[in-house]
C-alpha cells in the first residue's frame, strides 16, 4: 500500500475502513450471541446514560485523589502565612483594558476595615498571574515514586495565593485539602466494601449451604445487626480505640467498624441465593462428580451471581463513604493532621463560622456528588445486570 | 334505532356497538386492538363472544364501560350507544372519571373478569366490597340493609353459610366462590347486561360448568341480557343466543348460535370449528389452524385472516382495504369474500 | 393474633440477649480497665479517688473477676435494680443520665417517623397517580438527593440558611431563657419553633427510600385487577385508590420501619450533636470521646433494645392491619 499513489491510497484506506466497520458489527452482533454474562452486563450498561456519565465522574475524583501531588496546587498542610479563612480567590478572564485573557488572578491582599477592625480581603490590581497548566514547582515524587516538577496547574509566582475555594482558619488552601481527603474518603469505601464483600460470601455461604444450628446462629447475629442503629454502634467502637494509633491504623480500624454491619445485607443475599441454587443441578453434578464442599461454594456458586454481587457492592459503597465521613466529622474517625472529607466539614460545624466562611462548606459537595454518582452507577449497573428484568 | 321501529323478528337492543376502534398508542408503534366493531345486544338474550386469545374481546368490553387505561389506550372511533329506560346514551362521548358512566357501571351494567384470585382487593371483607356496589348506586340504602341485601346475593350465587361468609376475607374463599363472589357484586344493583369477560377460563371443569349454570339461572330470573366472551367454543355454544366470532380486532362473522353452529361462513371461524372435537362428529378430524394470529402491530392490510386462510384468494383478499361484510341469509353476516 | 404476638415477643429474647451480650463486649473494649481509667480521668480534672468509692464500684461489678461474671453482675444490676453502672464524665450513675434525656431522644424520634410518614405517604401517592408528572420528577430529583446528602449536611446547610435568612442560629430544642425553665406554654410554643427543623432533618433521611417504595409499589398495585374491579363497580376514583391500592402499598411500608427507625436513631445522633439538641445524641458522643464506657455500653443497649422493640410494635400493627397476616394464610 505504500508505493499506491494517493488518490487509491485514500480509496484503499476508506474502503478498508468501511470493511472494518463493517466487520466489527458483525462481530458485535455475533459477540452478543455468544456473549459472557460480563460482556452482556458491560453492553447493557453502556446504554444507560446517566449510569456512564456518573461512572466518568468517579474516575476524574478517583483520578485526582490519587494523583493529588500532581493536580493539588499545594501541600494539604501549606500554610500561606496572613490568609487565615480567605474567601475563593477570584479568577478573571477580562483585564482592565477590556481584553479577553487566559485566565487570571490579581494577587490578594489582607487589609484592617477601620470601621469594624475585621480583616478583609482586597485584589491589587496592579499586577496579573497568569493561571498556567504544568507550571514548574520544587521536584517532589508523585505517588512517592516518578520524580516530577510540575503541578497540574498554578501561578508562576507559588507565593501568591491561589485559593480556588478559600482557604481554613489556618490559611491551608480548601481545593487542594479537598482533592488529598479524598484519597481517605474515596478509598474508605473500597476497603469497608473488600471487608464486607469477603465477610458476607463467607458467612453468608456458610450459612446458605451448611444451614441448620450454624444458620441459626449467623441468621440471629445478622437480625441483631440489622435492627440496631449504625451510629452508636460506630461511636461506641471508635471510642474504643486506643488514642495512640496512628492514621494508618485508625484508618484500617474504621474501615472494620464500618464493615461490622455491612456485611449482613450481603451475607442475605449469598445465603438466600445459595439456597435456591444449591438444589440445582449442577451443584449436585459437581458434587456427584466429588468436588469438595468448599470447591462448590466458590467455584460453582459463588461465580453463578457474581454480577448481582459487583452491584450490591456499588451500591453498599456510598454508605460507607457516608459512615466514616459522620465519624470524621464527629470527631471519632481518621484524625488531623491526615485529612478526610468529614474532618473537613469539622471546621464547619460551628454555625458563626458557617456564617462567616461559608467555602468551608464546600468539601460536603464533593461527598454528596460522590454519594449521587455510586448510586447512578449502582442504578444501571443493577438494570444492566438484569437484561431480562421488565423495570 | 328506536323502540317503535321494533320488528317481531330484532328483539329490543340494550347495548349497541357500531364501528368502534380502540387503540393503544405504545412508544413502539400504534396497535390497533380492535378495529371497526358492531356489536348488538338485545334484553333478556346472551350475545357470545368468541376468538383466540389477542383478538379484541376483553378491549370491546372494556371500551363498553370505559375502563381501557389511558394512556396508551384510546377509542378513537365509533359508538357504543346504551338503550336506558327511553333514553340513548353513548357511551364513548362520556369522560372516562364523569358521573354519568360511574351510574352505568355497576348499576345498568355490571362486569365479571377473567381472573377471579385477584378480583378482589385484599384487605377488605367480601361483604364490604359487595355492599359497596350497593352503596355506591343506592344512596338511600343504610350499611346494616345493604349488608342484608349482600347476604342475599350470597345465598343466591350459591354461597354456603352466606352469614358468616360475608365478613369473609377473599383469601379464604377458594377460585370458584370468589367467582360467585364476584358475580353476586355484578348483579347487586340488578344491572340489565352482564359482562362476563371470560368468567370460568381459570377455574376447572366442574366449578366451570356450575358456574355457567348460576349465570343460566340468573338470567333467567332476573331477565338480564349476558354477554359472554370467552375463547372457549364448548362455554358459548351452552349459553350464546346470538354469537359474534373476532378476529384481529375485527368481528368476521355475525349470527344466531344455530347457524353459527350449523352453517359456518368464514373460513377462521370453520376451522375453529375443525380443531375442537364434536359430538356429533368424528373424533379424528381435529385439525388445528395453521400459523399463528399475527401481532397487532403488523396485521395485513387486506383481510385480516388473510396470512392463514386455507382459500386465500390472490388479487382479492390481499387488497389494501376493509373487507365488507355480506349478509349471506337473514341476520347472518359474513366479512368474506368468498360470499361476495 | 395472640399467638402470633407472643410468638413475635419470644422471637425477640434472643435478640435482645445479643444485644446487651455486645453492649457490655463494648464496655470492655478499651484497653485498660475502666477503675483505671476513671481513676485517670478524675484526676486529670483534680478530683481525687475516694479509697471505698473504688471498693464499692470494684465490689458492685466484680470488676477484679472474669469477664462472664462481670456480665452477669451488669445484666443483674441492671435488670434488678436499674442501675448500669457510674459515669464519670457526669458525676452520676448511669440510669440518672440516660433517664435525663431519654424521654427528649425518644420524643424526637417518634416525631421523626411520624414526619417522615406525613411526608412521604403523600408525596408517594402523588408521585405514583401523577407518574411522570413534573410533580413526580421533582419527587424524585429530591428523593436522589435525599439519599445522597447526609443528613448532618442538610443540618449544615438548613441552620446556615436559617441564619442568613432570619439572624436565627438555630441551636437547641429550647432558647436560652426557657432551657432551665419549668414547663410553661410559652416553653411548649419555644420549643415548637426550634424542634422542626432537626425534625425535618432527621426524617430526611427516611423519606426518599420510603417515597421510592410506596411508589414503586403502588404504580405495581394500580394496574392490578381488583382496581379494575372497583372501578368497573362505579365507585369515585379518588375513592377506589386510597380504598384498594394505597391501602395495599403502604402495608409494606409499615414492615420498613424495621429499617427506617434504626436510620432515624442514628440520624438523631448525629443531627443532635450538630444542632445541639438536649438527647442522648450529644452525651453518648461526649462519653465516646471522654472513654466513658459504662455510659457508652448503657446508652448502646437501650437505644438499640428500644429499636428492636420499635421494630416489634410494628410487626405486630402490621398483623393488626394486614387480614392475609392476621390469619396467617400469607407469610411475607
Amino acid at each position: 500500500m505504500s508505493t499506491a499513489s494517493k488518490p487509491t491510497f485514500l480509496t484503499a484506506l476508506s474502503e478498508h475502513y468501511i470493511r472494518w466497520k463493517r466487520e466489527r458489527s458483525q462481530r458485535l452482533q455475533e459477540r452478543l450471541y455468544y456473549a459472557s454474562q460480563r460482556e452482556l452486563v458491560w453492553h447493557a450498561f453502556k446504554k444507560h446514560r446517566l449510569a456512564l456519565v456518573a461512572l466518568i465522574i468517579l474516575t476524574v475524583l478517583y483520578t485526582v485523589s490519587i494523583g493529588a501531588d500532581f493536580f493539588a496546587p499545594f501541600s494539604p498542610l501549606n500554610r500561606f502565612q496572613n490568609f487565615n479563612d480567605a474567601p475563593p480567590t477570584r479568577i478573571h478572564l477580562i483585564t482592565r483594558e477590556g481584553k479577553l485573557s487566559w485566565p487570571f488572578v490579581y494577587q490578594t491582599v489582607r487589609v484592617r476595615n477601620t470601621e469594624t477592625f475585621k480583616y478583609e480581603y482586597r485584589e491589587n490590581t496592579t499586577h496579573r498571574h497568569i493561571i498556567r497548566l504544568l507550571v514548574k514547582t520544587e521536584p517532589y515524587k508523585l505517588l512517592k515514586v516518578i520524580p516530577i516538577q510540575h503541578k497540574f496547574f498554578g501561578l508562576s509566582d507559588r507565593h501568591v495565593p491561589l485559593l480556588l475555594f478559600g482557604s481554613d482558619r489556618l490559611g491551608r488552601d480548601v481545593f487542594s485539602r479537598i482533592l488529598f481527603a479524598g484519597r481517605i474518603s474515596l478509598f474508605i469505601g473500597f476497603g469497608g466494601v473488600m471487608v464486607t464483600f469477603i465477610l458476607g460470601s463467607i458467612l453468608g455461604g456458610i450459612s446458605g449451604y451448611y444451614g441448620g444450628l450454624v444458620d441459626e446462629i449467623i441468621q440471629r447475629i445478622i437480625e441483631v445487626l440489622i435492627s440496631v442503629p449504625n451510629i452508636p454502634i460506630w461511636i461506641a467502637l471508635s471510642a474504643a480505640l486506643p488514642r495512640d494509633w496512628g492514621t494508618i491504623k485508625i484508618y484500617f480500624a474504621i474501615t472494620l467498624i464500618l464493615a461490622v454491619r455491612g456485611w449482613t445485607g450481603l451475607a442475605r443475599v449469598v445465603r438466600g441465593r445459595i439456597i435456591s441454587l444449591r438444589e440445582e443441578e449442577f451443584a449436585l453434578a459437581a458434587k456427584a462428580a466429588g468436588a469438595g464442599d468448599w470447591r462448590i461454594i466458590f467455584t460453582h456458586l459463588l461465580p453463578a451471581f457474581i454480577s448481582y454481587l459487583i452491584v450490591h457492592i456499588t451500591l453498599a459503597i456510598p454508605g460507607m463513604i457516608l459512615g466514616e465521613t459522620a465519624l470524621s466529622f464527629l470527631g471519632l474517625g481518621i484524625k488531623p493532621p491526615a485529612v478526610s472529607w468529614g474532618t473537613l466539614l469539622q471546621d464547619a460545624q460551628d454555625i458563626t463560622v458557617l456564617a462567616n466562611y461559608p467555602w468551608l462548606l464546600i468539601p460536603s459537595l464533593f461527598v454528596v456528588l460522590t454519594i449521587l454518582m455510586f448510586n447512578f452507577v449502582g442504578d444501571g449497573l443493577r438494570d444492566a445486570a438484569d437484561p431480562y428484568a421488565s423495570r | 334505532m328506536s323502540q317503535d321501529q321494533l320488528t317481531p323478528m330484532a328483539s329490543e337492543p340494550i347495548l349497541e356497538i357500531r364501528d368502534l376502534k380502540t387503540h393503544f398508542m405504545l412508544d413502539t408503534g400504534t396497535v390497533r386492538a380492535v378495529d371497526g366493531i358492531d356489536l348488538t345486544i338485545s334484553r333478556g338474550k346472551t350475545l357470545g363472544v368468541i376468538g383466540e386469545s389477542g383478538c379484541g374481546k376483553s378491549v370491546t368490553a372494556h371500551s363498553i364501560l370505559r375502563l381501557i387505561p389511558s394512556p396508551p389506550g384510546q377509542i378513537v372511533n365509533g359508538q357504543i350507544l346504551l338503550y336506558r329506560q327511553g333514553e340513548v346514551i353513548d357511551i364513548t362521548r362520556l369522560q372516562p372519571k364523569e358521573a354519568t358512566i360511574r351510574q352505568i357501571r355497576g348499576a345498568d351494567i355490571g362486569m365479571i373478569f377473567q381472573e377471579p384470585m385477584t378480583s378482589f382487593g385484599p384487605l377488605h371483607t367480601i361483604g364490604n366490597q359487595i355492599g359497596e356496589t350497593i352503596l355506591t348506586h343506592q344512596q338511600a340504602e343504610s350499611a346494616q340493609s345493604a349488608r342484608e341485601q349482600v347476604i342475599e346475593l350470597l345465598r343466591q350465587v350459591g354461597i354456603p353459610n352466606p352469614e358468616q361468609r360475608v365478613d369473609a376475607y377473599p383469601h379464604e374463599f377458594s377460585g370458584g366462590m370468589r367467582q360467585r363472589a364476584m358475580i353476586a357484586m355484578a348483579i347487586s344493583c340488578s344491572p340489565m347486561l352482564l359482562i362476563a369477560d371470560e368468567p370460568t377460563t381459570s377455574l376447572d371443569v366442574t366449578i366451570e360448568a356450575q358456574i355457567l349454570d348460576l349465570l343460566v339461572g340468573l338470567q333467567e330470573q332476573t331477565g338480564m341480557a349476558i354477554m359472554l366472551i370467552s375463547h372457549n367454543l364448548a362455554v358459548v355454544s351452552e349459553m350464546a343466543d346470538d354469537i359474534a366470532v373476532m378476529y384481529l380486532g375485527k368481528r368476521v362473522e355475525l349470527g344466531s348460535a344455530d347457524a353459527i353452529f350449523d352453517n359456518p361462513l368464514h373460513p377462521y371461524t370453520q376451522g375453529l370449528w375443525r380443531s375442537i372435537p364434536r359430538v356429533d362428529g368424528p373424533l379424528d378430524k381435529l385439525i388445528p389452524i395453521p400459523g399463528a394470529v399475527p401481532s397487532p402491530r403488523d396485521r395485513p392490510t387486506g383481510c385480516v385472516f388473510a396470512s392463514r386462510c386455507n382459500r386465500f384468494i390472490e388479487g382479492t383478499c390481499d387488497e389494501p382495504r376493509p373487507v365488507p361484510t355480506f349478509e349471506v341469509e337473514p341476520d347472518h353476516f359474513v366479512a368474506c369474500y368468498l360470499y361476495d | 393474633m395472640t399467638a402470633l404476638i407472643i410468638r413475635r415477643i419470644i422471637l425477640i429474647i434472643p435478640l435482645l440477649f445479643i444485644i446487651s451480650i455486645i453492649s457490655f463486649i463494648i464496655i470492655l473494649l478499651p484497653p485498660g480497665s475502666y477503675v483505671e481509667t476513671y481513676v485517670e480521668n478524675l484526676e486529670r480534672t483534680g478530683f481525687l479517688m475516694d479509697e471505698s468509692q473504688i471498693k464499692a464500684i470494684y465490689k458492685q461489678y466484680g470488676l477484679d473477676r472474669p469477664a462472664v461474671v462481670q456480665y452477669i453482675l451488669w445484666m443483674s444490676n441492671f435488670l434488678l435494680k436499674g442501675e448500669m453502672g457510674r459515669s464519670f464524665i457526669y458525676q452520676k450513675p448511669v440510669t440518672e443520665v440516660i433517664m435525663e434525656r431519654l424521654p427528649m431522644s425518644m420524643a424526637v424520634t417518634l416525631i421523626s417517623l411520624a414526619v417522615t410518614w406525613l411526608l412521604a405517604v403523600p408525596i408517594g401517592i402523588y408521585s405514583a397517580l401523577r407518574q411522570y408528572s413534573i410533580g413526580d420528577y421533582v419527587a424524585t430529583i429530591i428523593g436522589f438527593v435525599g439519599l445522597a446528602l447526609p443528613n448532618f449536611l442538610l443540618a449544615l446547610a438548613l441552620t446556615y440558611l436559617v441564619f442568613a435568612k432570619t439572624g436565627h442560629a438555630v441551636t437547641g430544642l429550647f432558647s436560652i431563657e426557657y432551657k432551665d425553665a419549668p414547663w410553661t406554654v410559652d416553653k411548649l410554643f419555644d420549643l415548637l419553633g426550634n424542634i422542626w427543623l432537626p425534625i425535618l432533618v432527621i426524617a430526611s433521611a427516611g423519606t426518599a427510600s420510603l417515597i421510592r417504595i410506596l411508589r414503586a409499589t403502588l404504580l405495581d398495585e394500580k394496574n392490578k385487577q381488583y382496581v379494575t374491579t372497583a372501578r368497573a363497580k362505579g365507585l369515585p376514583e379518588h375513592k377506589l385508590i386510597l380504598k384498594y391500592p394505597v391501602r395495599v402499598a403502604i402495608n409494606p411500608l409499615i414492615s420498613t420501619i424495621g429499617w427506617t427507625l434504626p436510620l432515624i436513631v442514628s440520624g438523631e445522633i448525629i443531627v443532635s450533636q450538630t444542632l445541639g439538641l438536649e438527647t442522648l445524641g450529644p452525651v453518648l458522643l461526649s462519653a465516646a470521646m471522654g472513654e466513658d464506657m459504662f455510659l457508652v455500653g448503657s446508652i448502646v443497649m437501650i437505644l438499640s433494645s428500644l429499636t428492636v422493640i420499635g421494630t416489634l410494635i410494628s410487626d405486630i400493627l402490621l398483623a393488626w392491619i394486614d387480614p392475609r397476616i392476621r390469619f396467617d394464610k400469607v407469610s411475607i
